[in-house]
């Protein structure tokens, strides 16, 4: 199930997203994996059972998270994706 | 046995890494010549299945200890690794030709990095991103992709001057903020970071480095 996100007036929702500390970090995240030379992406390990193959291979990790969508969709019995429908 | 890859240099200045480097869980750093680049990695027993936050600051901190020798690196993304040096080397050669280049144009640049938290009156307003505080990595790595697609320009090379030679502008996951990447000459960081302290609309930046090319590190076209 899906927490919701921390009501503004509650102690510590801004600060988390205004932490400098917090944002240095995720700029190292995001340099450290997103960025750089990549000279062979089929010996990749994983971060945080992420397979950093899947985060190269972007149109696939998205393919991967629609069917998990699609997925639940069906488990709810909700009426499939039409053709000509939009996202 | 796994070989780490933290990244590369040019040949020439394989001289002027000196001293131990304690990598990925203090294994030592090492340099293996792959002409006309020189591979900065580290031997490890075995590949493990996953890496930790501190492998990445491992990995990170590699890289900028190397700069701060004067030298000019192109980071390797973190997560190649290689059964042995035969096989990186083999890797290395497909694509020695487009690094070296980089590395000769950009020799004597560094990469600083200014993160502007979400909120600053220099970005433009976005729509909130409906990411749930508890969403894993993997959907806040697609909400920032999302966010890239849409967003709205915004440069501060014209505000920083001559001392930035390129740009680039990545928003961060989570709307945590806008990462601005810039190339700079080493001998023109005072002068970038006299720049950024000048303007009072960047009172809340943070500025990170001078670091590695991360950016900068394949062909920009600019």
């Amino acid at each position: 199930m899906t927490k919701p996100p921390a009501p503004r007036d509650e102690p510590g929702a801004l600060d988390e997203i205004y932490d400098p500390e917090q944002l240095v970090l995720s700029d190292l995240i995001n340099r450290v994996l997103d960025k750089g030379v990549v000279i062979s992406a089929h010996v990749m390990i994983s971060l945080a059972d992420i397979d950093l193959v899947q985060l190269d291979l972007r149109l696939l990790i998205s393919s991967v998270n629609t069917l998990n969508e699609r997925g639940k969709a069906a488990e709810r019995g909700d009426p499939p994706v039409r053709p000509d429908s939009r996202p | 046995m796994a070989i780490h890859l933290y990244g590369l240099i040019l040949g020439r200045n394989a001289p002027r890494v000196r001293g131990r480097i304690a990598g990925i869980g203090g294994a030592e750093v090492t340099v293996l010549a792959a002409e006309p680049l020189v591979a900065l990695v580290s031997a490890h027993a075995a590949s493990p299945s996953r890496a930790s936050l501190d492998d990445v600051r491992a990995h990170d901190d590699v890289l900028r200890l190397v700069v701060d020798m004067g030298i000019t690196v192109a980071a390797s993304r973190f997560g190649q690794r290689f059964p042995d040096e035969a096989v990186l080397r083999r890797h290395l050669a497909d694509s020695a030709d487009r690094i070296a280049a980089v590395l000769t144009s950009f020799d004597g640049a560094v990469e600083m990095r200014l993160l502007l938290p979400a909120g600053s009156d220099l970005l433009p307003p976005r729509a909130a991103e409906q990411v749930p505080e508890d969403a894993g990595p993997g959907r806040a790595y697609l909400e920032t992709l999302r966010s890239r697609v849409a967003a709205p320009p915004v440069s501060l090379r014209a505000a920083l001057g001559p001392a930035v030679l390129s740009e680039r502008v990545e928003y961060l996951a989570k709307s945590r903020g806008v990462a601005f990447a810039h190339l700079v000459q080493r001998e023109n960081v005072p002068g970038y970071l006299e720049a950024v302290g000048s303007l009072p609309a960047l009172s809340d930046a943070r500025v990170v480095g001078p670091l590695p090319l991360y950016s900068f590190a394949e062909p920009t076209g600019d």
